[in-house]
């Protein structure tokens, strides 16, 4: 009976959020409430770290403390930090197959839909679960051709030279304060390297996921993307609902050498009490090429600006923003290109959705350094307002320190026809269906661009975002 | 400050509210989003000493209570008038607006009732008047409904100085004003500027603002559409050479519904020199039927030259019309090539594309006498050897 | 009973009266056409028909199957089996029209109770086929977005597909003042000719008699400063293309 109760609560709290249940699990190591150098000594020891990775977490949280929050964008100053957990240990073990975890959370990856999708179209899969990458696994041919896909702590242990290379070299730790953050707290996320010449057809996905209340959930990802090689990462999240919020930031850190090509895909769904404020960026060598596909649906405020440096002549950035803010929502999201190599090229594509009093920014920047000459560069910003209450923003930076280069922005901001509407709902779709029909195909250009099984989940959570907008 | 003695109680209050409030503020350091790009590290205002100069005005016939003359003079002589529009469009909260409340020395006032249209152009000049001094200068426009006029302001330094304006400019109904601002300064002037407008149902402004020398400047141009069917168009050019800095901070704010805006920024920077322009248009809430539009476009002659531009939209209203673009480009190597295979040679031919590229801001002109001067301006950088 | 009665009809937009009473009655298996000159409201009628919502009703009421279609929203009314065949469909960037055909004939399947009966996906792609071969649609077509960069003729054809997928009892066609070329009198009279008889009827709105040509009318009805002032049998066509407007008191050249 009790357990009735429990789910009809929730089927209320819920609503439209098909992912906000929780589920009772317990973890086998809790680190107390708040933040202090303690916990962060504590969590490094509990992971065995070798000691450069222990000074490295405490000259962050020093760094963390110093820095001020920022004083642009969403409003950040709600934030309780002593409130939050900085580190959960929900299993002793990470699992090797999906039955070797505690059925309530094998459960709660069914219901995902995560070990449905491994068998069908993907080459490994890791998933997060509060502060801990609890399940985990390659395909073989992979494995033995040498591509390394593990969580981040297994990484570290297993090839410590390779990280200790790059941690913290393309996002240093204090770039920002939430990096810092990630820094001192980091837990779980993803290592991946990919061996010259080697290229991964399907995706590798990692899925993240919170259960706790005031959880706060720090993985760290560092891709490294080997000569001519080829990844297509994707990751996905999701949360329950709570009264009280949950913070995740993560960071990540991509290097694709000369001729190598990565693309990063990412559907955020967060619940609505989570703030998502990630940092990512990626270097790009000589004629490599780095595509950041950036999906912000959920989270209660987001910021994040998916960063290329295109560090070789030739190399190639692009960023594909979608961004739906509604009820209570903040989406401050966009991209940032540096131009520091002659003939380089860069295209940031940005397609938002306001609804329901909800706002979404766009925030970019274009840098050209000097001497990279040639340099070519796009920025198209598409917002589409569905009702009068809600509000879209447009802050794309342009700093230009080159005079040979060619750069264009462009922004529009409409609202859904009148006549399309009349059109679709003549031919008995209704006004629902209609705007959500609209809304799509707004958006297509970017999801387009995504593996089919993503773009039908991309499109469902929009079609879910846009029902009962109308009435 | 020789107005002091006649000063209305109303002002002598209004600047010592502002001078605590001036005292209060630290000189904006570039971790304020605003002057993020305009750094005035080193910069102390109050070392400069305060200059006694008046505006030199022209002189012309006018018609019938039109009042056109010095602030500080009017504002002792026909206070009601002043002080019906007085510090009511630019507020003082900002270090620089603030310093200008308290300390303003003189400056311009004209009123023109309502229905009168002032056929002559108007025009003030005001100059530094020796190295280290400060200009501390306050305008006052009032157009009532349906009233008309074209009033051009030039600020001028042939040593390094420092120019502290406030220009509030108030178009009431129906009524159409055409503001232009020079600045023409030696390359170490500092000039920071607060220009604001506020326009009334079916009223217009036409503002034009140009760019001349100077260093770590910055101008605040901001329109106010208050009242439906207002408009504005903002016509933006700068020219800078050596190591002249110039940031312009634009603001089309729509408040009303069925109001239009449309501004267009072009620069052309030589040598080392750099210019920031940031723009947004602002949609308030219910200003449905919005039209706003902003374009910034430089061309760099020299590697060494550097352009920051910043467009941005804030919107609140779905019913609403809003383009925004900004480019930044060289001159294209193919043009350059055509008119030097004709005989131009370089000089002749780069001067020629730069004239080119500033064409379109003066098709957006309407008014002759602004449009030929400022062609006159443009043309006279180009020969002090910017284009080289 | 008629399927389709228009009663006194009125009907203004921003205020401006253009349908001053309106009254037709129309059944399947029947063509009537509409004619009259610009601005007489013919326009106006098709999209009150569907329920534009930039026309306020003002006064009348139009009865569809029994049931009193000025309260229903335009994809009710669509559901009823009403189809409007657009002078100038929109486009929708972004839609490819495959997507949005079978969203649409899944709605026309929907039950009164909301129930969905989505159509098996080979069902839908044959009989796709079938009627985008009927009307001369090329197949690569269906990937395309819907309407977004479509020529004059391919638009034409679109409505008409669209039309020939949704299966209407009554399909009124807007062609109001449109210089078709004969390419599009074909398309359009192709369509409706295939599809008119038991199962469906057609009110065809035209400025020119030519489509009529085509189109074999059994009634003609002319509009004028929003009223029917006159209705009569095919012959009216040859009526009107005479004599032009002039005798109902509106100069105009001939039709």
């Amino acid at each position: 009976m009790a357990e009735l109760t429990r789910e009809e609560q929730e089927a209320v709290a819920i609503g439209d959020y098909k992912y906000g249940f929780h589920d009772e699990v317990t973890s086998v190591f809790d680190m107390r409430r708040g933040l202090d150098e303690a916990v962060v000594r504590e969590i490094s020891a509990h992971k065995n770290e070798p000691e450069w990775m222990t000074e490295f977490r405490v000259k962050s949280y020093q760094h963390f403390l110093k820095r001020p929050l920022p004083q642009w964008g969403a409003d950040l100053g709600t934030i309780d930090f002593d409130n939050i957990y900085y580190y959960l240990k929900p299993v002793e073990q990470q699992a090797k197959t999906w039955d070797d975890l505690p059925p309530g959370m094998r459960e709660t990856w069914d219901k995902l839909g995560i070990p449905e999708a491994e068998k069908k179209y993907l080459a490994g899969v890791g998933a997060q679960y509060e502060s801990e990458v609890v399940y985990h696994n390659l395909q073989e041919d992979l494995a033995k051709q040498g591509v390394v896909f593990l969580d981040m702590d297994s990484g570290l242990r297993e090839h410590e030279d390779l990280v200790r290379q790059y941690f913290g070299t393309i996002i240093p730790y204090n770039d920002n304060k939430f990096a810092a953050l990630n820094s001192a707290v980091w837990s779980g996320g993803s290592f991946i390297y990919v061996p010259p010449g080697v290229k991964v057809e399907l995706p590798l996905q990692a899925y993240f996921r919170i259960n706790a209340e005031n959880m706060g959930q720090f993985e760290r990802t560092l891709i490294i993307v080997d000569k001519d090689a080829y990844v297509h990462y994707v990751e996905g999240c999701t949360a329950p609902i709570y009264s009280t919020d949950s913070l995740h930031s993560a960071v990540v850190e991509i290097h694709v050498a000369e001729g190598g090509r990565c693309r990063y895909t990412t559907i955020q769904n967060w619940s609505t009490n989570v703030y998502n404020l990630v940092t990512k960026r990626a270097v790009a060598e000589r004629n490599a090429t780095m595509e950041w596909v950036d999906g912000n649906l959920g989270s209660q405020i987001t910021m994040k600006y998916p960063a290329v440096i295109l560090n070789g002549e030739g190399a190639r950035g692009e960023v594909l923003s979608i961004a739906f803010a509604g009820k209570g929502q903040h989406q401050d999201a966009g991209g940032k290109i540096t131009h520091a190599a002659p003939n380089t090229s860069s295209v940031i594509t940005s397609k938002s959705i306001s609804k329901d009093g909800g706002r979404s920014s766009y925030r970019g920047l274009l840098q050209v350094n000097e001497g990279a000459v040639g340099s070519k560069s796009k920025v198209v910003c598409d917002a589409l307002i569905i009702d009068e209450d809600s509000r879209t923003d447009t802050y794309p930076y342009i700093n230009i320190d080159e005079n040979d280069v060619e750069i264009g922005h462009e922004a529009t901001v409409s609202k859904i026809g009148e006549e399309q509407l009349f059109y679709l709902m003549s031919r008995g779709l209704s006004e629902e269906e209609a705007s959500a029909m609209i809304v799509s195909g707004f958006v297509e250009p970017i999801t387009k661009e995504l593996p089919l099984e993503y773009a039908v989940e991309l499109n469902r959570l929009i079609q879910l975002q846009m029902e009962g907008s109308v009435g | 400050m020789t107005q002091t003695v006649s000063e209305p109680a109303w002002l002598a209050g209004q600047r010592a509210e502002a001078r605590e409030r001036y005292a209060a503020l630290p000189v904006p350091t570039n971790r304020e989003e605003a002057w993020r790009f305009t750094n005035l590290r080193g910069f102390d205002p109050d070392t400069f000493e305060v200059a006694d100069a008046a505006p030199q005005l022209t002189e012309a016939d006018l018609p019938d209570g039109v009042v056109f003359g010095s602030l500080a003079r009017l504002a002792a002589e026909q206070p009601e008038l002043v002080e019906r529009h007085y510090g009511s469009v630019v507020a003082s909260e900002e270090k620089f607006a603030a310093g200008n409340a308290a300390g303003w020395v003189d400056g311009v006032f004209l009123y023109v009732p309502e229905g009168v249209e002032v056929g002559t152009p108007l025009r003030a000049t005001m100059e530094v008047p020796a190295e280290g001094a400060a200009l501390v200068h306050r305008t006052l426009v009032v157009l009532e409904r349906g009233a008309r006029a074209t009033f051009a302001e030039d600020y001028g330094s042939s040593a390094a100085g420092y120019v502290n304006t406030v220009v509030e400019l108030v178009v009431g109904d129906g009524a159409r004003l055409e503001y232009v601002t020079t600045q023409r300064h030696h390359p170490q002037t500092r000039q920071f500027g607060t220009h604001r407008a506020t326009i009334g149902r079916d009223g217009e402004i036409d503002w034009v603002v140009l760019g001349l020398g100077g260093t770590r400047a910055k101008s605040r141009i901001e329109s106010y559409l208050a009242a439906p069917g207002a408009t504005a168009k903002v016509t933006g050019a700068y020219f800078l050479t050596g190591s002249e800095h110039a940031d312009f901070d634009t603001t089309q704010e729509h408040a009303a519904p069925n109001t239009t805006s449309d501004l267009f920024f072009k620069g052309v920077l030589a040598d080392h020199s750099r210019a920031v322009w940031r723009g947004v248009i602002r949609v308030d809430k219910g200003a449905q039927k919005t039209d706003a539009y902003q374009e910034n476009r430089n061309l760099l002659l020299s590697h060494d030259a550097r352009a920051d531009s910043i467009p941005g939209l804030e919107i609140e209203a779905n019913d609403v019309r809003c383009t925004h673009g900004a480019t930044i480009g060289q001159i294209d190597r193919l043009q350059l090539f055509y008119l030097m295979s004709r005989g131009l040679s370089r000089t002749e031919a780069e001067q020629l594309i730069v004239r080119g590229f500033f064409q379109p801001i003066l098709d957006r002109i309407d008014s002759d006498e602004v449009r030929e001067t400022l062609a006159d301006e443009l043309e006279a950088r180009m020969g002090s050897g910017a284009a080289r | 009973m008629p399927d389709l009665i228009i009663r006194n009809l009125h009907a203004s937009i921003d205020g401006a009266e253009i349908l001053k009473g309106v009254d037709l009655e129309l059944s399947k298996g029947e063509v009537h056409a509409i004619m009259g000159p610009n601005g007489s409201g013919k326009s106006t009628l098709a999209h009150v028909l569907m329920g534009h919502p930039a026309y306020e009703v003002t006064d009348g009421e139009v009865v569809f199957q029994g049931e009193q279609v000025l309260e229903l929203e335009p994809d009710e009314r669509a559901r009823l089996g009403l189809f409007l065949a657009f002078q100038y469909p929109s486009s929708i960037p972004g839609v490819t029209v495959a997507n949005f055909l079978r969203l649409a004939v899944n709605a026309q399947r929907r039950g009164a109770d909301g129930e969905e009966n989505p159509i098996r996906i080979p069902e839908f792609r044959g009989m796709l086929q079938e009627n985008m071969d009927a009307l001369k649609i090329d197949r690569s077509m269906t990937s395309r977005y819907l309407n977004d960069g479509f020529s004059g003729g391919e638009k034409k054809r679109m409505e008409m597909l669209q039309m020939a997928m949704l299966r209407p009892q009554i399909a009124i066609l807007d062609e109001t003042d449109s210089g078709l070329d004969i390419d599009a009198l074909r398309i359009v009279s192709d369509g409706v000719n295939r599809l008119v008889g038991p199962e469906m009827g057609a009110l065809v709105i035209t400025h020119y008699s030519r489509l009529l040509k085509y189109i074999q009318p059994h009634h003609i009805h002319v509009l004028v400063d929003g009223r029917i002032v006159r209705s009569a049998g095919p012959e009216l066509a040859d009526e009107l293309e005479r004599e032009g407007y002039a005798p109902y008191g509106v100069q105009e050249a001939a039709v």
